[in-house]
């Protein structure tokens, strides 16, 4: 059966073209246009196999999302990817508990898919 | 990216480059507004990020120059508040026209370049620091003075994660079988930092690996596998063999344990020199003077047999080599093999009974050594799945063809192993299964249009090892198995009562009964009531099990879990009045005691039609002393071993005794057919004990039971 991936970005194009490679590969994708939608979704007892979140976003950022992720007791361990190419940004996000990062660019799908590979034993 | 997004990206950006105008003017309004300047922030990052994903890098490396003024200002690097906000203002009407230029695929025209030539400069001089913008992507960069890709060079890479990397949601193991796709290898755990139980936090990883990779994809193909964790762990990689790829395959000098650990830095020359005195083999002398751990010194050995081995792996990069060799002469070395189990059992129930400690130790040893000469033997039948998985493409494409489903197959896992005899009864389940798939699973395309799914169906077969066993697995992306149907049939054929509800994957296991379907209607290629519990009946044949997830709407996964070998099982040793019997452990639930008294009372035929509570669930139960025959008084207290097959159910012995690894042998002659009876194996004290037969047992149970019942309706009717 397929995994669950929660995407979670506000431009729409973003999540959209990350959402159909995801579908592409398989994967079953719920979408999320900030942290505060985001932790809405996860609130409602779904079990997710893989996060992928955007930095920048209004009303919580992927940071704080990260950070309020890995408090709870049901994704201390769920794989986190955020969308970043910045050194300091990537910094950051891995002291908040991202497992990975990819940078948004036109081979986006195959770093993602590459990425997930590191991530969970297929 | 995908051109059906360039719309989305129309949209967005003019949405976007609309805000930037009003936060910019807002801000020239307001130069002191830190909330604004994070906005203007917020939406020159998204504009970035977004325009590179379609390869726009004009735009991109723009906003990105834009955008790293404002983070400046943000941070109180500078405070040029007023200006940016006009150079915004400014920037928004060329992003606008240098996006509508990129997405018809212009190259933009010179008055657009003058444009930016301009707004670059302004940005320049409010930018005081100047040439602060870098390129867009900051990525980490590739390992220098890699090795060239397409030699095949073995590596040996030591990896120590971090203890935290679970908490980082990263599973260690992702990254190993990675490493091991990119060619033969070997991998050896480090557990020697592993600390005392009291202390120990299972949540923390503290294993380390040493690897020894051969692999012609080059050094950063290797690096690159640990990207996300390299500066967080210990990753050391050298280079032990090179083998060019034009060449002959030259061989590997062997070399010796101490030139490996000297190699690895584990040991200096000193102590190398200083063990060599000492009149032992030199991992004894080295570990017992305390210069070098186990660990490394059985990571070294691994590393020298490996590099043994390397000749053989390059003679097969050059060519296939294999030799032919008579099938009776493997069949005779797999009996051979089976008598070894057998004596190997047979001295560790001796040395259990005479208490010989010593001895217990050495045969600890011998057991795991015969347990790989029996897989090296049994791997001599293997055939790779691959041989029936390559039907199946046609198979798929046809049914889904003849059905109207727009169906994706995809299979892994094809060059898994398994007995060739196997192999051959796997077939027909399979077919089953996979035309349930696409029969009952997926969905018309409509259908699943209209629920938000991908258009075509998804049917996945993948075969993977497990302990002792082959897991197959066929998963679809459907409907999900149609619960209150089965529930509706479970209660007209009077399987649950009515006004209870089972948990759901007792509601799944109807689907295995026999001449249970829930089909709507009966197609060509499925639905006729015969099917799930000829699969069942197939794989427990074969010492398997079959079993089923499903989830509403979102698909089935049916598993089938196949031993790795026919010929010899897992048995649970039972006694009944001085005789041991073996049952199969893949029928065995639990062991529970029968009531006292509970045994007494008529018995029907061969002693069935028993009911007995188990954890508040009644389930018939045999005495397999009735069964049998065997005459004598039973103990006070008998023991019941519930088993499943086609139907859960007890069986009452004597005494339970434990489980051990078991040869069968059948049973030729008058005995053969014998009801009940599988065959026999030799036990460890030298004496043939039967192995029961619980498919058949179960046959007769559910005959008893069902006279039984009948008898008892009609006798109130």
């Amino acid at each position: 059966m397929s995994k669950r991936v929660i995407v979670v970005d506000d431009s729409d194009a973003s999540r959209d073209s990350l959402s159909f490679a995801l579908q592409q590969k398989g994967y079953e994708v719920i979408q999320a246009e900030d942290g505060v939608a985001a932790l809405a979704a996860l609130n409602k007892g779904k079990n997710i196999d893989l996060v992928i979140t955007d930095l920048n976003m209004p009303r919580m950022n992927g940071l704080e999302f990260v950070k309020t992720l890995r408090g709870k007791e049901e994704f201390r361990f769920t794989p986190i990817i955020v969308l970043s190419s910045e050194k300091e940004e990537i910094k950051k996000s891995r002291e908040a508990g991202a497992s990975a990062w990819i940078a948004k660019s036109s081979k986006m799908s195959d770093e993602l898919m590459a990425a997930i590979k590191k991530l969970i034993p297929q | 990216m995908n051109d059906a997004y360039r719309e989305t990206f129309r949209d967005e950006s003019r949405d976007l480059l609309e805000r930037l105008e009003k936060a910019a003017l807002d801000l020239g309004a307001d130069p002191s507004d830190g909330g604004i300047v994070h906005d203007i922030f917020r939406i020159l990052h998204t504009i970035k990020g977004t325009s590179a994903m379609f390869d726009f890098t004009e735009v991109s490396e723009f906003a990105h120059r834009l955008e790293s003024l404002f983070s400046k200002i943000r941070d109180g690097k500078l405070s040029c508040a007023k200006q940016a906000a006009e150079a915004a203002l400014a920037s928004s009407d060329f992003l606008r026209a240098s996006i509508a230029a990129a997405l018809s695929g212009e190259k933009g025209d010179a008055v657009l370049k003058g444009k930016k030539e301009s707004l670059l400069a302004l940005l320049g001089e409010l930018d005081t620091e100047g040439g602060a913008g870098s390129a867009a992507s900051d990525a980490v960069s590739g390992a220098a003075d890699a090795h060239a890709a397409g030699d095949l060079v073995t590596y040996r890479i030591r990896f120590r994660p971090p203890e935290d990397i679970f908490m980082k949601g990263v599973n260690p193991e992702a990254m190993l079988r990675e490493l091991s796709e990119l060619g033969a290898c070997r991998i050896i755990a480090l557990p020697d930092k592993i600390p005392e139980l009291e202390t120990l936090d299972p949540e923390r990883c503290y294993f380390g690996w040493d690897v020894i990779l051969s692999t012609s994809r080059g050094e950063n193909a290797v690096r690159d596998v640990f990207i996300f964790v390299e500066d967080q762990s210990v990753i050391t990689i050298d280079v032990i063999d090179v083998h060019d790829a034009g060449e002959a395959a030259d061989t590997v000098p062997a070399k010796k344990l101490g030139e490996i650990l000297l190699d690895r830095g584990d040991i200096s020359r000193e102590d190398l020199r200083r063990a060599l005195q000492a009149p032992k083999r030199l991992g004894e002398a080295l570990s017992e003077a305390g210069l070098v751990g186990r660990q490394e010194i059985l990571s070294a050995l691994a590393e020298q047999e490996y590099l043994k081995k390397l000749n053989t792996i390059k003679m097969a990069d050059l060519k296939l080599t294999s030799i032919r060799v008579k099938a009776e002469k493997v069949d005779d070395l797999i009996n051979l093999v089976g008598e070894l189990v057998t004596l190997q059992e047979r001295l560790k129930t001796t040395a259990g009974r005479i208490g010989a400690e010593e001895i217990g130790l050495i045969l600890e040893e011998n057991e795991r050594v015969v347990e790989q000469l029996r897989n090296e033997a049994m791997s001599v039948r293997l055939l790779a799945l691959d041989t029936i998985f390559s039907r199946y493409h046609r198979v798929v494409h046809d049914l889904a063809a003849e059905l109207g489903k727009n169906v994706e197959f995809s299979v892994s896992g094809s060059e898994t192993e398994l007995d060739k005899s196997v192999i051959e009864r796997l077939n027909d389940p399979l077919v089953h299964i996979i035309r349930n798939c696409i029969d009952h699973g997926i969905e018309p395309e409509a259908e699943r249009t209209a629920r938000g799914k991908r258009a075509a169906g998804r049917i996945g077969l993948r075969a993977f090892h497990e302990a002792a066993e082959i897991n197959i697995e066929v998963t679809d992306d459907g409907r999900g198995l149609d619960r209150d149907g089965i529930l509706r049939r479970a209660r007209e054929r009077g399987l649950i009562a009515e006004n209870t509800t089972p948990p759901d994957d007792e509601i799944h296991s109807f689907v295995f009964l026999p001449g249970f379907s829930t089909a709507r209607s009966v197609t060509e290629i499925s639905g006729r009531g015969v099917g799930m519990d000829v699969v069942k009946r197939t794989i427990e044949s074969l010492g398997g099990r079959v079993t089923l997830r499903s989830e509403p709407g979102r698909g089935t996964a049916v598993l089938l879990k196949i031993p790795l070998t026919l010929s010899i099982i897992e048995g649970l040793f039972v006694r009944i009045a001085g005789d041991l019997f073996v049952i199969p452990m893949t029928n065995v639930e639990e062991c529970v005691e029968l009531p006292a008294g509970a045994g007494e009372g008529a018995a029907d035929g061969f002693g069935t039609g028993r009911i007995l509570t188990v954890q508040g669930e009644l389930l018939p139960y045999i005495r397999l002393r009735e069964y049998f025959g065997i005459t004598g008084d039973p103990p006070p207290f008998e023991k019941v071993v519930v088993v499943r097959s086609e139907l859960r159910f007890g069986m009452a012995v004597d005494e339970l005794v434990g489980n051990a690894q078991v040869v069968i042998k059948s049973i030729g002659g008058l005995l053969s057919g014998a009801e009940g009876i599988l065959g026999a194996t030799v036990t460890g004290d030298g004496t043939v004990s039967l192995i029961l037969d619980v498919g058949r047992i179960a046959a007769t149970v559910r005959r008893v039971t069902a006279a039984r019942l009948n008898r008892r309706d009609r006798a109130y009717g």
